[in-house]
């Protein structure tokens, strides 16, 4: 998809290129007739081009973040789904209906991956968003200064060889991997949910603003351009399902 | 070439013309692209909600006719708590008859005799004539059953047959429901506008025909012990049948009760206990007896797989009837971008998704217990080999990276 839009704003440059070619030919030619004129409308085209590209940059940007935004609802979804049917489980330590909220929570992994690979679509291969750490990529130390680029290993286990551009697909699982973040409630009694009663499930995303000049004007930080991971947007969606963990003898 | 730039640039509104043009067709394109992926991620959402929703409708069928099984066994255990009641209320009639017109012949003596000797016999006297009414009431009462005996036994072989009905009901419905209920969840699926779905594995029942004994546990310890005495009673012909060991080899003998009757009270359990315990006894034990159909006839529960005739639950065998109550749909739906379609071509031609449903019991694992449900839970069946090899039949493409893109997050 992008490939058109490029196309498309090759295709206006060069239509502008060639009027300024033509602008100065003309100009060089019939410099003694209505020259003022002419030159007043070129003057005007480098003045409005710029601007004009900007705007048209920035529509872009923004398009791609309702286009984010959708695809993080979906996420959200994804993730309450997962939960209702992960919390009734009995996993790893966590007893059914019981959830542990922290790093060691298995139940929390599974739903995090849940949202994690919705937001696959949306984000960018990993290596694309560690360029953004300019010092670092000067330095040329990218698997040494980061350590989440390591989890591309462990990503590949579970995406293993499938696609048929694999590489790109798990570039991109690791980055949706490590800036999807879950939050889990609903309501509890002694620290385990409750059968039949809703929980609701809130995904953070980082999402990665990747149209150039446009995107400072959505991130977070203003300064993430200097190398400090570059310009992100958190993204936060919920969705609120039912708990399927009713009891069961046997 | 330069007459035409010389128009070109003496009409400025050319220009503005020109830069509209582009820019309407970036936005065109930047439009079509939130459309489409807007519209490719409802599907997704659409279709994992139509396979939750056809898995669920489709696998209640199978909680449904479970419930209905049970309702049968649980309605079978009291018409034959109720036939044995009937049958002993024969044997009451008949015996109460002649006793009543004994005590009452005795009674009537001692109101008469008591009379002629001082104190002890107006004693006696009292005794016999207060007793007097009581007897010949007594006496109209077992007459009365003694005379509807036809109608007993009318009301007992109509409810033989209820049994056997109960029964054929219970075997159309182990046949019938899970053919119905893949047919719901396929008009769900459907209904919620999947293009295909398939569940796995193909439903079925997982109840079988046992035989007649396997009713006399649960009839005995259905009786409530909040039951009035006489009713009771009604139960007790099952004593025959140990609730630990099974049917007894030995039964109770038919009393004398020509030496035993002017001893035993009107109203003693032993009465026409005895009667009955044999006839019931040895049907439990699965053997032909009395006036009843053969045991290869009578009426016989549909029970669980595997389940134990004592206690009807809690064995190895059941753990995997439990395995087998577990269903995972598939449904499918065609990626098709609804704006510049062959701009926007979706590498993968189908929206996949999947969803596991179960049936269970919250309350105890057997066919006696009303209580089957139906939830949804994390799909485990995706990953045996057996689905992979069914799953070529979908139209999700390479399951493989249906597992691996969705990793059986739920």
């Amino acid at each position: 998809m992008y490939v058109i839009f490029i196309w498309l704003l090759a295709g206006s440059l060069f239509f502008f290129l060639r009027l300024f070619w033509a602008l100065g030919s003309r100009q060089r030619e019939m410099r003694s007739s209505c020259m003022g004129e002419e030159a007043a409308s070129a003057l005007e085209f480098t003045l409005v081009f710029p601007l004009f590209l900007m705007i048209i940059l920035i529509i872009w940007q923004l398009l791609l973040l309702v286009n984010a935004s959708q695809v993080v609802s979906y996420a959200a979804f994804s993730a309450v789904r997962s939960a209702i049917v992960v919390i009734p489980m009995k996993l790893g330590s966590e007893g059914p209906n019981q959830f542990i909220g922290d790093g060691s929570s298995q139940k929390k992994a599974t739903i995090q991956q849940a949202a994690a690979i919705a937001c696959t679509p949306i984000s960018p291969p990993i290596s694309e968003w560690a360029k953004s750490y300019g010092f670092l990529s000067g330095m040329g130390s990218l698997t040494g200064g980061l350590g989440g680029l390591g989890d591309i290993a462990s990503l590949s286990v579970l995406v293993g060889s499938a696609g048929l551009n694999a590489p790109r697909a798990l570039q991109k699982a690791s980055y949706a991997g490590q800036f999807t973040n879950v939050e889990v409630s609903g309501s509890t009694e002694q620290g385990s949910f409750l059968e039949n009663a809703p929980i609701t499930v809130k995904v953070e995303h980082r999402f990665f603003l990747n149209v150039p000049y446009a995107n400072r004007f959505f991130s977070d930080s203003l300064f993430a351009g200097l190398g400090l991971g570059g310009y992100q947007r958190t993204l936060t969606a919920q969705y609120t399902l039912v708990n399927e963990g009713q009891k069961e003898v046997l | 070439m330069i007459t035409r730039i010389r128009l070109f640039h003496r009409d400025e509104r050319g220009q503005i013309i020109y830069i509209t043009v582009v820019s309407v067709v970036v936005f065109l394109s930047l439009a079509a692209l939130i459309i489409n992926s807007g519209n490719a991620v409802t599907r997704k959402l659409e279709t994992q909600n139509a396979v939750d929703a056809a898995a669920v409708s489709g696998v209640t069928w199978i909680a449904r006719g479970m419930n209905i099984i049970s309702m049968n066994n649980v309605a079978m255990t009291e018409v034959l708590a109720l036939t044995i009641i009937l049958d002993a209320l024969n044997d009451t009639g008949r015996i109460g008859y002649d006793r009543a017109v004994v005590l009452e012949a005795l009674a009537q003596a001692a109101c008469n005799l008591g009379a002629l000797v001082p104190v002890v016999g107006w004693a006696i006297s009292a005794v016999g004539c207060a007793d007097l009414p009581l007897l010949q009431y007594a006496k109209l009462v077992f007459e009365g059953i003694k005379a509807s005996k036809g109608a007993i036994d009318g009301a007992k072989t109509a409810l033989w047959g209820m049994l056997s009905t109960l029964e054929a009901i219970s075997e159309a419905v182990t046949i019938g429901f899970p053919g119905v209920g893949y047919a719901e969840a396929t008009r769900i699926g459907q209904q919620n506008r999947a293009e295909g779905f398939v569940m796995y594995p193909p439903f079925s029942m997982p109840a079988e025909r046992r035989d007649f004994s396997d009713l006399c546990h649960p009839t005995y310890v259905g009786s409530p012990s909040s039951y009035p005495k006489p009713l009771q009673r009604g139960y007790q012909p099952l004593l025959g049948y140990d609730p630990d060991e099974g049917p007894l080899l030995k039964f109770r003998k038919p009393v004398n009760w020509g030496l035993l009757l002017p001893m035993v009270a009107i109203f003693s359990p032993n009465l026409f206990k005895d009667q009955t315990e044999t006839r019931f006894g040895e049907l439990c034990q699965g053997s032909s007896s009395g006036d009843y159909s053969s045991p290869q006839s009578s009426p016989a529960p549909f029970l669980l797989k595997g389940a134990q005739r004592s206690t009807n639950r809690s064995t190895e065998q059941l753990a995997s009837v439990k395995k087998e109550l577990n269903y995972l749909g598939i449904a499918w739906r065609a990626t098709e971008s609804i704006f510049m379609q062959a701009r926007f071509i979706n590498p993968q031609r189908y929206v996949c998704a999947y969803g596991q449903a179960r049936v269970f019991n919250s309350t105890s694992f057997d066919l006696f217990t009303q209580d089957w449900r139906v939830k949804l839970v994390k799909a485990d069946l995706l990953d045996t080999d057996q689905l992979a090899r069914f799953t070529m039949a979908t139209n999700c493409g390479n399951l493989s990276l249906m597992v691996a893109t969705s990793l059986g997050n739920h």
